[in-house]
């Protein structure tokens, strides 16, 4: 077929491109070389011959012949992005992996993490010991000085160093951590190589530390330590603009900076990781499909869509707070099964005590403490309905043995008849009764359908002698010392047993 | 750099190659023969007037526009028809007539108009031919219709290489500006733009020199970003309003230097359009040069009268680099043709996969995502592409294909779906 218009073309190559960031990378080699000497050497040889060889052995597999130059400069990332404690070995294997996922992922521009970051995590999985290690507070062997600002020891060194000092030694490279981004002026010159020539849009690094440096704002006393160590300023400049796995429109790549912004805080913060930048860029990576799908361009001559952008900020903010929900909640594993939380937190609120459960008759009944004090009991269990259906509920009885709420869970009844045991008025009215209530036909029945709320009322009341013949002792004793303890109702549990299951007929 | 004043969104800036803006307008000689066609235009094709063996004047109708949407076509030379034959215009089914030219320049009566009112200059247009110049050559008098505030001349010429809006720019300075004022006083029009790309200052320096006379024309002084000569992309720099598909909506008319010359000497002399403006340019050409050229001009005639370099050419264009199509050595010009390029053997770039940099996306003048066409032509997914993302806004500028630096056929994936999409409806 022959070639359709346009018959020239630019003059930027997708190999002039990885050139240029291959450029831009050589002052933070430069600048790792100086201050860490044959240690930077190795690891940098080692990554990037690693990464070179197996992109030429997937080349092979794959017949392609066309060589881009992306596996060096995957190379030569992951290996800036190593502390200088890590030996040649594992920063090889480190780009065989990232390599490798590449490949594996389809190819240049198919894959959906970041080579170089998921080598990276690799490493810090299966090398923890060098990838972790923090040796002593004096800063002279050690990983990175971000878990040391995290856990203490930041105003020790400030206060050996000299303020001025310090500083000095963050800017000019003196300093800790990934053997790339030891200077900030380095990385800073091949930002504005970059940005020069066109390779990444410039607002990328701004908006991503911007993000980072306003969240730190609230939770640390000096927010811009934590943009400038931990990997932040070399991830801004040349993980987080790596085109392949960032959004192409202009404003999905800002909305996937704030987000990966929001993750690497969000893990910093609370999570044991000393920092987030490699879990915190993953993540974002993970979300750019959603972000390509709903930030498209305003077409010509049509409105913009607003209405994906809000359904994106809605789908964003549900994976952030979920993931802030599931980082900070930590009662949630000793919630028993079967229980519905919603209703025990309405009835009890939060902050509950579990002991062991009591299966009676049928019924589950979870004995609730708060703070040492038996507050009641959660009940789950159902009961007969008007036909074969069953009605499930769920019952909060308190320590006076009285309803402290109910909920029906399920129910199969007949449609406006039994099914009204559902509204939320017929269930509120049963709040306060006690076994000894009478049946009332004309509040508590419903026209035609009687059976249903009878039936109900009757293992109510039943429940209810049980729950007076298990707890009795114990709810009477907290009154008075308040020191009632689980053992001794154990100690009585068959006897009541068999003295509620007679009782329990008689009612029938 | 980074605060380029913002005319339009997008757009790149091709190297500029303007061998040619220095060479003044020359006519080429006569020819013996001459082959029209009778597909010009978009729309429909005209129907042939005149049969083999027929005696033609010059100026005189041969294709005849039965519907609204179609335009006349003249004889540009007096002579004998020899031969009609049926050919295969881009996917169209339409006629060439050959027409041999005896020299003796007999001419046909020409038109004159009879009364300044829209209904008469309108069907004077209509039947001189006239149509769009620039190169999508729409019928001119279907623009000249209802009420029309706003006159806006396309002087941009944002495609590398060609040079023929800026000669006649250059050339029919006070030819142009009294073919505004004669549209503005039959429609009453009030304002009346000018805009020309910065990089043509002579051709700026002549229109402002000779727009001072008009209170309510202006030249507007435009950013060299291509594709500014669109239509939609000229009116949102100009009047800053979007328009969706014909610039009546807002009550403007747009119409090429090139265009406003044609009406100027049809309302003055009733000349149809027999001829137009050529840019003969590119690597492969000994002496490039600004043409007037009849319409029917074989091609071959024309690279023998400004020489081939034979070595160096590797492929003949019609228009201009960026939307242009390739054309053979016996393809004959037209009215849309502004432009004839022998491109040397350009090395491109070896094909890579995309990278999804999203250079095309940000060039994009319309706001699409060019990247996604091509994903969607690989899978044969062609019913989304308008679906999903709106194809058919597409201005086929061809802005995607040249910024991407892994040289994705992108423009290739765009034809397809478009073809589908058209198939589909059908």
């Amino acid at each position: 077929m022959t070639k359709i218009a346009p018959y020239i073309s630019s003059e930027n190559t997708t190999q002039n491109l990885m050139i240029e960031v291959g450029i831009a990378l050589l002052p933070c080699t430069a600048v790792s070389i100086y201050f860490y000497g044959i240690i930077a050497v190795k690891i940098l040889l080692s990554t990037v011959m690693f990464s070179f060889f197996t992109e030429i052995f997937w080349k092979k597999i794959k017949k392609d012949r066309i060589h881009d130059g992306s596996g060096i400069i995957i190379g030569l990332i992951l290996g800036l992005s190593l502390p200088s404690t890590t030996p040649f070995y594992v920063a090889g294997i480190g780009g065989v992996i990232a390599i490798s996922s590449k490949h594996i992922f389809g190819g240049l521009g198919k894959n959906i993490f970041n080579p170089a970051i998921l080598g990276r995590l690799f490493l810090m999985i299966l090398f923890p010991m060098y990838l972790y290690q923090v040796n002593n507070f004096d800063g002279t062997a050690g990983v990175s000085l971000y878990p040391m600002i995290k856990y203490g020891g930041l105003s020790k060194i400030i206060g050996d160093l000299g303020e001025s000092m310090f500083y000095r030694d963050i800017i000019l490279g003196n300093r800790l951590g990934s053997i790339g981004e030891s200077s900030i002026i380095a990385v800073f010159l091949g930002y504005v190589y970059l940005v020069c020539r066109k390779s990444i849009r410039w607002e990328g690094p701004i908006i991503l530390l911007g993000t980072i440096y306003a969240l730190n704002s609230f939770a640390s006393p000096m927010p811009f330590l934590n943009i400038v160590i931990g990997g932040g300023l070399f991830a801004s400049v040349f993980i987080a603009t790596d085109p392949v796995t960032s959004p192409y429109t202009r404003s999905g790549y800002g909305f996937y900076l704030v987000l990966m912004g929001i993750f690497i805080f969000g893990i910093k913060q609370f999570t044991s990781q000393p920092s987030g930048i490699t879990m915190g860029v993953l993540g974002a990576n993970l979300m750019v499909p959603i972000i390509n799908k709903y930030t498209p361009n305003r077409v010509f001559a049509k409105s913009y869509p607003y209405v994906k952008l809000v359904k994106l900020i809605l789908i964003s903010s549900l994976v952030v707070t979920g993931g802030f929900y599931t980082l900070t909640y930590k009662h949630e594993d000793k919630i028993p099964k079967g229980i519905n939380y919603t209703n025990l937190r309405k009835y009890f609120g939060s902050n509950v005590e579990f002991e062991e459960k009591i299966i009676e008759d049928g019924f589950i009944y979870y004995p609730l403490k708060k703070d040492g004090i038996d507050i009641g009991t959660y009940i789950v269990g159902d009961s007969k309905g008007y036909g074969k259906g069953r009605v499930g509920f769920d019952l909060a009885v308190d320590t006076e043995h009285k309803i402290k709420g109910l909920t029906i869970t399920h129910e199969k009844e007949t449609w406006r008849l039994g099914d009204q045991i559902s509204s939320s008025y017929w269930q509120d009215q049963w709040i306060g009764r006690d076994s000894n209530y009478k049946f009332n036909k004309e509040i508590d029945g419903f026209v035609g359908a009687t059976y249903t709320s009878k039936n109900l009322h009757r293992t109510f009341k039943k429940i209810l002698k049980i729950h007076e013949g298990l707890f009795d002792k114990v709810y009477s004793g907290i009154d008075g010392a308040g020191g009632a303890t689980y053992t001794e109702k154990s100690d009585t549990d068959e006897n009541i047993d068999i003295e509620i299951d007679g009782v329990g007929g008689a009612t029938d | 750099m980074f605060f380029k004043p913002i005319f339009f969104r997008g757009g790149i800036h091709p190297k500029e190659k303007e061998i040619t803006s220095d060479k003044k307008i020359e006519k080429m000689p006569e020819l013996g023969t001459y082959r029209v066609t009778t597909l010009q235009h978009i729309g429909m094709p005209a129907v042939v007037m005149v049969k083999v063996g027929d005696q033609v004047k010059k100026y005189q109708k041969i294709g005849k526009a039965e519907v609204k949407f179609s335009a006349f076509i003249h004889s540009p030379c007096s002579g004998k028809v020899t031969q009609i034959k049926k050919i295969n215009i881009r996917g169209y089914e339409a006629e060439e007539i050959t027409i041999e030219n005896d020299f003796l320049g007999e001419e046909f009566k020409r038109e004159k108009l009879q009364s300044f009112t829209p209904e008469k200059f309108q069907e004077l247009v209509d039947n001189l031919g006239i149509v769009g110049l620039g190169g999508a050559t729409f019928p001119t008098h279907i623009k000249l219709e209802g009420k029309l505030k706003t006159i806006i001349i396309n002087g941009v010429e944002c495609e590398p290489y060609l040079n023929a809006d800026n000669r006649v720019m250059i050339e029919s300075t006070d030819e142009i500006l009294e073919g505004i004022k004669i549209l503005m006083t039959i429609f009453e029009m009030e304002e009346g733009i000018i805009g020309i790309e910065e990089n043509k200052e002579k051709a700026i320096e002549k229109m402002e020199e000779a727009v001072k006379e008009y209170p309510r024309i202006r030249v507007q002084k435009l950013p060299t970003i291509y594709p500014q000569g669109g239509e939609k992309q000229l009116i949102k720099a100009l009047l800053k309003k979007e328009i969706k598909s014909f610039p009546r909506e807002i009550e403007t008319i747009t119409l090429n230097v090139g265009t406003i010359l044609a009406i100027y000497r049809g309302v003055t002399s009733g000349t149809p359009i027999v001829e137009r403006i050529v840019t003969v340019s590119g690597e492969g050409i000994k002496n490039p040069k600004n043409l007037s050229i009849p319409i029917g001009t074989p091609i071959e005639n024309i690279l023998d009268y400004v020489g081939l370099r034979k070595d160096t050419v590797d492929k003949i264009i019609a228009c201009g680099p960026m939307m242009g199509h390739e054309i053979g050595e016996t393809d004959v010009t037209t009215k849309g043709m502004n432009g004839i390029l022998a491109l040397g053997k350009e090395k491109f770039p070896p094909k890579l996969p995309c990278i999804k940099c999203g250079r095309c996306v940000d060039v994009c003048p319309m706001g699409l995502l060019p990247l996604e066409y091509d994903r969607l032509a690989k899978k044969g997914k062609y019913h989304q592409m308008e679906k999903e993302f709106s194809l058919s806004s597409c201005i086929k500028c061809g802005s995607c294909e040249y910024i991407c630096p892994s040289q994705v056929p992108l423009m290739e994936a765009i034809f397809l779906g478009l073809e589908k999409e058209r198939d589909r409806n059908d």
